[in-house]
């Protein structure tokens, strides 16, 4: 799993660009709840990564997890097009 | 955030009507509000995201359902756009809809007396209108027989979307090109009438002109005075009956036959209301009375006894013994209130409508001749000179008044004053134009067809 924290300058609407730019397909939005801030969970067109997308008004920034057999790719793809500030590996 | 609070579960409100365009051969989705005749346009990737807003998804829903179909780019896209129609009183909450109490079947049929239509299959009725409907198993036999109109064998939602919001189980309304019934031929003929008979044709097109009122008593079936067939007919023996002569009650109607149940309380001048049965009855006394000789000074008159003594029968038969011409002090804030919408008309309808576009010429003609009349000299001449067409005007008094068309909108004393300051207007397009045919047929196609009647409700004296 990978975790990337976006530039505190990067918006939702930039992020739904990138989204579209690679051909995501959108799977699920969660409202924020007690156990989770509130994210919108994407797949990639291959479904080997899925993207969730992080909106959590109490952070700075924008973050984005990437999961699958493709996260690293997928990951590389995102940031490809986006401004990201710093990325790590989580629990891998 | 815009601060504009959206419903939980937005859909579009009964009132939005979602028509699909074509103009010049350029696709286009407009959304008509039929309370105010204002309307919205948007790009069909924007109608695709609304599309889904249909009472049952909240804005997380929607947002997925409108990425699902494709249409989605940015998640505020929608918002902007489901705000913008909040902000104009188009959207509604959720699913509740009061569905009208269905009419007995057994309600006997009250045709209009001696009247048959001649159609001349001419085609122009196709192209007038701002909705054409047709029902989901029409639209599908059109589907079939033509299916590469507008691709729509293969994509329902290219020819057809939801008669009102976007509940899809209803009835739907078929593209418009330039303004004409995608499935009208170039030779002016119904292309589904020519490719699978005249019973493939929806029901809708076959009924046209006829209406249908349930008012408790009878089902009265009339006619909108709207083609220049309907007045062409007028004397004429021969042509075909507004419903067949052997059809007794409702429940031999045609299939799709829509019969509006009149309310219980209508209201027939400000804040004063009547039961259905003395508004039923007064309308068959004024029925029964002869063609009044001069039709505006008769309605202006019946609107004045209306205000002052409800339905009293005393106080309308003196109304129709002494009929008294307007005062042109009292016409004016009416041609000004419908001069202003038919301009407003024109202005938004020559930003997107083709010069092709039968609608934008004939909201031209009405336009030029309301503003026309908006001289008061040139009023006072108008209501003084007799009709140009007496006949014509007396069965439009005798259609509109059969078929209960001056309840359900506007105060009844209101809309007597309406229809006299129509046949005005009609009179005007008739002077400033004398090749038009049949100029009121073409303002009553126009004022209910695309919203301009709402004018009758801007009247500022
Ligand atoms: S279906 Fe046929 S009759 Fe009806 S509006 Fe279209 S072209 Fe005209």
């Amino acid at each position: 799993m990978i975790r990337l924290v976006l530039a505190p300058s990067v918006t939702v609407d930039d992020l739904d660009d990138v989204a579209f730019g690679l051909g995501l397909v959108m799977m699920n939005i969660l409202p924020a709840g007690d156990a989770h801030p509130a994210q919108t969970i994407y797949r990639t067109p291959d479904r080997q990564a899925l993207v969730h997308v992080i909106n959590d008004p109490r952070a700075a920034a924008l973050l984005v997890i990437v999961q699958g057999p493709d996260a690293a790719e997928a990951a590389a793809r995102f940031r490809a097009r986006t401004v990201v500030a710093a990325q790590e590996l989580v629990n891998a | 955030m815009s601060g504009v609070r959206l419903p939980f579960h937005p859909r579009l409100a009964e009132h939005a009507l979602v028509r699909r365009h074509v103009i010049d051969g350029e696709e286009h989705v407009v959304l008509h509000d039929t309370r105010t005749g204002d309307l919205v346009r948007m790009g069909t990737r924007e109608w695709a995201q609304l599309a889904a807003a249909d009472g049952t998804r909240d804005l997380a829903g929607l947002t997925l359902a409108a990425a699902k179909s494709g249409a989605l780019r940015r998640a505020s896209e929608l918002v902007v756009i489901l705000e913008r129609l909040q902000t104009m009183g188009l959207l509604a909450d959720g699913i509740d809809r009061a569905d009208a109490a269905p009419t007995p079947s057994d309600r006997p049929l009250f045709a209009l007396p001696d009247f048959s239509l001649t159609c001349d299959a001419s085609g122009a009725c196709c192209g007038v209108y701002g909705s054409i409907l047709f029902t989901r198993h029409e639209a599908a036999r059109a589907r079939v027989a033509l299916p590469l109109v507008r691709d729509g064998g293969d994509h329902e939602e290219r020819v057809f979307t939801p008669e009102q919001g976007t509940d899809a189980s209803g009835s739907l309304a078929v593209a418009l090109v330039d303004n004409c019934c995608a499935y009208l031929g170039g030779d002016g003929r119904c292309g589904i009438h020519a490719a699978a008979g005249e019973a493939a044709k929806p029901a809708a097109c076959r009924i046209y002109p006829a209406t249908f009122v349930d008012d408790g008593e009878t089902i009265r079936v009339s006619l909108g005075v709207e083609c220049a067939c309907a007045l062409d007919s007028v004397g004429v023996a021969g042509g075909a009956p507004l419903v067949a002569d052997t059809a007794r009650t409702g429940a031999d109607l045609p299939a799709g036959a829509r019969v509006i149940a009149l309310p219980a309380l209508l209201e027939i001048a400000a804040s004063v209301t009547a039961p259905r049965a003395a508004y039923v009855a007064w309308s068959r006394l004024l029925a029964a009375q002869p063609s009044p000789a001069d039709p505006v000074a008769a309605l202006w008159s019946l609107a004045a006894a209306v205000d002052a003594s409800g339905l009293d029968e005393a106080a309308t038969l003196a109304a129709l013994a002494s009929p008294v011409l307007p005062d042109v002090n009292a016409v004016l804030p009416w041609i000004r209130a419908l001069s202003e919408r038919a301009d407003s008309r024109v202005a938004s309808a020559s930003t997107w409508r083709s010069a092709r576009d039968r609608s934008l010429t004939a909201s031209r003609e009405i336009a030029a001749a309301a503003a026309s009349l908006r001289d008061p000299v040139a009023l006072a001449t108008a209501i003084a000179t007799a009709s140009p067409d007496p006949a014509g005007e007396a069965f439009y008094l005798r259609a509109v008044i059969h078929g209960h068309q001056l309840v359900g909108r506007l105060p009844l004393a209101t809309a007597l004053r309406d229809r006299a300051v129509r046949l005005l207007v009609a009179r005007a397009m008739g002077a400033l134009a004398p090749a038009l045919r049949r100029p009121l047929t073409v303002l009553e196609a126009m004022l209910r067809g695309h919203g301009i009647e709402v004018y009758a409700r801007e009247v500022r004296s």
